[in-house]
């Protein structure tokens, strides 16, 4: 299933918060996207079709969200992802609470891109989607995802496990900075301490695959100290 | 430790009023007791019985000075001898009878004599008795068991102590109660406020995005007023978080939590997160983190850390619109350097935040450097501030105490 396709709730009382998202996700391409303004109202919609993620705000004027969370949860559909919509900083530690992660949640205000963001990661997370972009292009270089190859100069080259998971994660967040730690978590999901090196191995390698000249990278770029960006 | 200080001030306090008021009550007794002639309460009738003389014919005579001293009591006197005979009088009331027998001066010798306080004084074989005027004296008598009192004297000071300490802490409580409550109010009531004001503010965010996207192209002027927009948006929100974290530092009533935290992979991602938000070129980030600082844990609340990373860095970016070389290092015995080689503060300034910060003179950079402050404090932590070689500020932070919060 296309990213696009999921079915996607919004539930604020703030209309004009609605609308707003509405239109953002709209923008973006999402096809299917209703609203509900209060719990009732919600518990309603929700029953009448199957959602694959929900937009809650977390204080309504007719119950508090994190409590909807947990009725929603009891039902057949527990297994919808949600990501709350919270005005407060102790919200937080209410989330923890509730087993959730950094991904689950956004505060207000909230830039758009970052809902976005989190909106896209929280999908594939828990349905493993495909962005709907097949294939990614850097320079010359063409990444063929669903084949996992890259495509140089007419030659096609596998990517190894490893590369394609860092090279996706670089592509996910193409043009922003992600730190030697978010990278190694990534490939060593388990305890990525001490890995550091190794993802130098991993990025050298890559860059030997992309770059026209790997010593001097225009596209997968060093930020010292800090970690690597793809532009 | 402040608190136990503050108990003994109070303690202090309030023992010197109760001293005060003591001796004051009993300047007052005093005073009254003068005022209302009870220096004449007590007879001495010794004194007295020593003006009667007898004469060689056996006849008794008060002298004048004795005589004086009647008056002075407004009394009267008698001599009884020893058969019960009245054998001298002054001033003796009618009613009252000329002989006495035995039990009769038993029953009288101590108290009352037909309801005229008397006092006896004894003379050889005889009775010298001074009476007073109805209804002018009034006599009491204490009788206790010695073991009593014994226990009295042993259990009396224990038990005024725990008086004195009950005195004390019951107000106090009540009071510390009242106040806890209060600021448990005024905690929600801010929170309240700056959740009303988020919603808002996403729109307000939401729209300038959606405009600088859609002009970014056809009308670069109006997508960098918008810009504009959601740059002061962030500021506001990030004033709110700063107010809400701050009030609950002050008043205790966050919930902290005890983690511990990589404190290397939290730099790095604080630092990605601003730098990816804000491309501003102007600004040139060195970053150096040792390698032996990669594995330090600190232990600590994960937002809070964040919030003074946040402050820290932000606080850098915003003293120089102009751009300037942000230095963070973190090395290995776990210090924190946080610099910039910018404008940088003027010696009052550099005092002021070396001083601790009062909410009624702070403006919101202010109110950023103090939440640090505050949440290093709490981390038992070490913070330092000092001006960066010749301009710019830098902030050194010793996250060193293995207790964290």
């Amino acid at each position: 299933m296309n990213l696009y396709d999921s079915n996607i709730l919004i539930v604020d009382d703030e209309p004009a918060l609605r609308e707003m998202v509405q239109e953002l996700l709209k923008k973006e391409g999402y096809l299917h996207i209703d609203v509900a303004k209060d719990c009732k109202q919600a518990r309603e919609v929700f029953n009448s079709k199957e959602y694959h993620m929900v937009l809650l705000d977390v204080m309504l004027p007719d119950g508090d969200g994190f409590s909807l969370y947990e009725e929603l949860k009891q039902g057949e559909k527990s297994q919808i992802p949600v990501i709350f919509l919270s005005a407060r900083d102790e919200d937080y530690a209410r989330l923890k609470g509730l087993g959730l992660g950094a991904d689950d949640y956004i505060t207000k205000p909230f830039l758009p891109q970052e809902l976005l963001l989190r909106m896209k990661a929280v999908l594939k997370r828990t349905y493993r989607l495909e962005e709907g972009l097949p294939q990614t292009r850097i320079g010359e270089v063409l990444i063929n995802w669903e084949a996992g190859t890259l495509e140089s100069q007419g030659e096609s080259y596998m990517l190894t496990a490893k590369e394609y998971t860092l090279l996706k994660k670089l592509c996910d967040n193409r043009g922003k900075i992600l730190s030697i730690n978010t990278l190694c978590d990534t490939l060593w999901p388990d305890g990525s301490y001490g890995y550091e090196n190794s993802l130098m191995v991993h990025m050298r390698r890559l860059r030997e695959k992309i770059e026209v000249n790997p010593s001097k990278p225009e596209y997968l770029v060093t930020v010292r100290g800090l970690g690597y960006k793809l532009k | 430790m402040r608190r136990v200080r503050k108990i003994t001030t109070y303690f202090i306090i309030f023992g010197i009023t109760l001293c005060f008021l003591l001796v004051g009550n009993l300047v007052l007794m005093f005073f009254i007791s003068q005022r209302t002639g009870n220096d004449k309460a007590y007879v001495y009738a010794e004194k007295i019985a020593e003006c009667l003389e007898q004469k060689a014919d056996g006849e008794y005579q008060m002298s004048q000075e004795g005589i004086e001293f009647i008056h002075f009591y407004n009394g009267f006197a008698m001599l009884i001898s020893d058969s019960g005979e009245v054998v001298w009088e002054y001033r003796l009331p009618e009613k009252l009878p000329r002989q006495y027998a035995r039990k009769d001066i038993a029953s009288f010798a101590r108290w009352y004599l037909e309801d005229y306080p008397v006092i006896t004084h004894i003379i050889g074989e005889n009775i010298f008795v001074v009476g007073r005027q109805k209804n002018s004296i009034w006599k009491y008598q204490i009788v206790f068991s010695v073991d009593t009192i014994e226990a009295y004297l042993q259990y009396f000071p224990f038990v005024i102590l725990v008086d004195i300490v009950i005195l004390v802490l019951v107000p106090i409580l009540l009071l510390r109660r009242d106040m806890r409550k209060k600021e448990q109010m005024r905690t929600t009531w801010i929170a309240g406020i700056s959740h009303d004001i988020r919603t808002p503010l996403a729109l307000v965010l939401g729209d300038a995005e959606n405009i600088r996207q859609s002009c970014k192209e056809t009308e670069p002027e109006l997508a960098k007023r918008a810009e504009r927009i959601e740059n002061q948006v962030i500021r506001i929100r990030t004033l709110i978080t700063n107010l809400n974290t701050d009030n609950k530092l002050t008043f205790g009533m966050g919930e902290w939590k005890k983690e511990e935290i990589r404190i290397a992979a939290l730099l790095r991602e604080v630092l990605c997160d601003m730098i990816n938000r804000e491309p501003g070129e102007q600004y040139e980030f060195d970053i150096m983190i040792d390698e032996e600082a990669e594995e330090c844990m600190v232990r600590g609340d994960r937002e809070l850390i964040k919030r003074m990373l946040e402050n820290l860095i932000g606080n850098a970016i915003c003293h120089n619109p102009k751009g300037c070389r942000i230095l963070v290092r973190l090395q290995k015995d776990r210090r924190l350097i946080i610099a910039d080689d910018g404008c940088g503060v003027s010696k009052e300034q550099l005092k002021s935040m070396r001083k601790p910060m009062f909410m009624e003179t702070l403006g919101e950079h202010g109110l950023g450097i103090r939440l640090v402050k505050r949440i290093v404090k709490l981390h038992h932590w070490k913070i330092r501030f000092r001006q960066n070689g010749s301009s710019g500020l830098c902030c050194e932070i010793e996250m060193r105490g293995w207790r964290g919060i």
